[in-house]
């Protein structure tokens, strides 16, 4: 068989997918279409996973896939950016974004999809963060997890009505969410001190001890967005103000 | 009766507040960002090249007041944590 290859910018970083199945490559392109790049030289490569054929065996190559492709680029960027475990939305009109912390599987992924129409999709995963508070963007596929609660569908960011950034995406508040409130209870936002800060994100960061005087670096990302929100709430519609209220900021 | 010698350990990196400090540690690829007291930062302060626990406990109470009845066995119980958390050194 053939490897066909396709090549994404996964976090600014050119990453050539090679695909031993040609007929999966529509899929990766309808999939990865927000972030489609040419066939320049790329910074780094990786491999889809083989499968048997079975729906759930192409399902599960393409979630590894994404996962491989996020940690290469975040291989090739590391030591650069203060990158978080987190989602991000924009204003499309001024790039003022929103970055939210959280472990995988509490909630990133739904807020995205929930209040992502008609805010520039930056990420349902990884948000990289430069030196002078530049978003990186990372327009993947959302990764929707399956009500068996096993699988996730990799789901084409346009499918769900989610578009790219416009304006240059700059971070204009960053908050840790925590799922944490029964259905009905008002939404719960605490700030929180920056050397506690720094240790409720730490551990939602990748490659931070890469980084040169890493906690400084941190720390400035955190205080150039305003300080660290904690954010208690049972659904996602109910961080709309607040999603608001930052991508209402100015610079 | 002896003297244990208190060593600060060596951190990634440090970042100090009005409230106390982070330090970074890195084990196995993996890291993790620790808060410090005003108290647990003037131990490592302190004892970055080692220091006896009488003299860590004079200058302890020198800087912070002896607030408790017995400081020398509240900064024993301090600096346990600290190297609970691998933050320094005990010898002796």
């Amino acid at each position: 068989m053939t490897t066909q290859t396709v090549t994404v910018r996964a976090l600014d970083v050119l990453v050539r997918i090679a695909v031993g199945d040609p007929g999966l490559l529509p899929t990766i392109e309808t999939a990865w279409h927000l972030c489609a790049a040419d066939g320049d030289e790329p910074d780094t490569e990786v491999v889809l996973a083989d499968h048997d054929g079975s729906a759930d065996s192409v399902a599960r190559s393409l979630q590894l896939l994404t996962q491989s492709v996020t940690l290469a680029a975040i291989g090739v960027r590391a030591g650069r950016d203060v990158m978080f475990h987190a989602g991000g939305l924009s204003n499309p009109r001024t790039g003022a974004a929103i970055a939210y912390v959280a472990p995988g599987g509490t909630g990133k992924t739904t807020v995205t999809t929930t209040l992502g129409r008609g805010r520039g999709y930056l990420s349902d995963e990884t948000v990289a963060v430069t030196a002078d508070g530049a978003v990186v963007s990372y327009p993947k596929p959302l990764s929707v997890r399956r009500p068996d609660g096993v699988l996730k569908d990799e789901t084409a960011p346009g499918a769900l009505g989610l578009a790219p950034a416009c304006a240059e995406p700059w971070l204009a508040g960053i908050v840790v969410l925590r799922r944490d409130l029964a259905p009905g209870a008002p939404i719960d936002v605490v700030d929180v001190p920056l050397l506690d800060a720094l240790v409720m994100v730490a551990p939602e960061t990748s490659s931070l001890a890469r980084l040169t005087d890493p906690l400084r670096r941190l720390a400035d990302v955190v205080e150039m967005a305003g300080g660290l929100r904690v954010v208690h709430f049972a659904e996602a519609r109910q961080l709309e103000p607040l999603v608001d209220e930052v991508l209402g900021s100015s610079r | 009766m002896t003297d244990p010698v208190v060593t600060a350990t060596e951190v990634a990196d440090a970042l100090v507040g009005d409230d106390g400090a982070v330090v970074l540690v890195v084990s196995g690829g993996q890291h993790q960002v620790l808060r410090l007291s005003l108290l647990g930062q003037a131990i490592r302060e302190i004892a970055a090249t080692g220091v006896p626990m009488s003299r860590l406990t004079d200058e302890l109470v020198g800087r912070f007041g002896g607030a408790g009845a017995d400081p020398a066995a509240d900064v024993v119980a301090l600096v346990n944590q600290l190297e609970s958390a691998g933050l320094v050194r005990v010898d002796g």
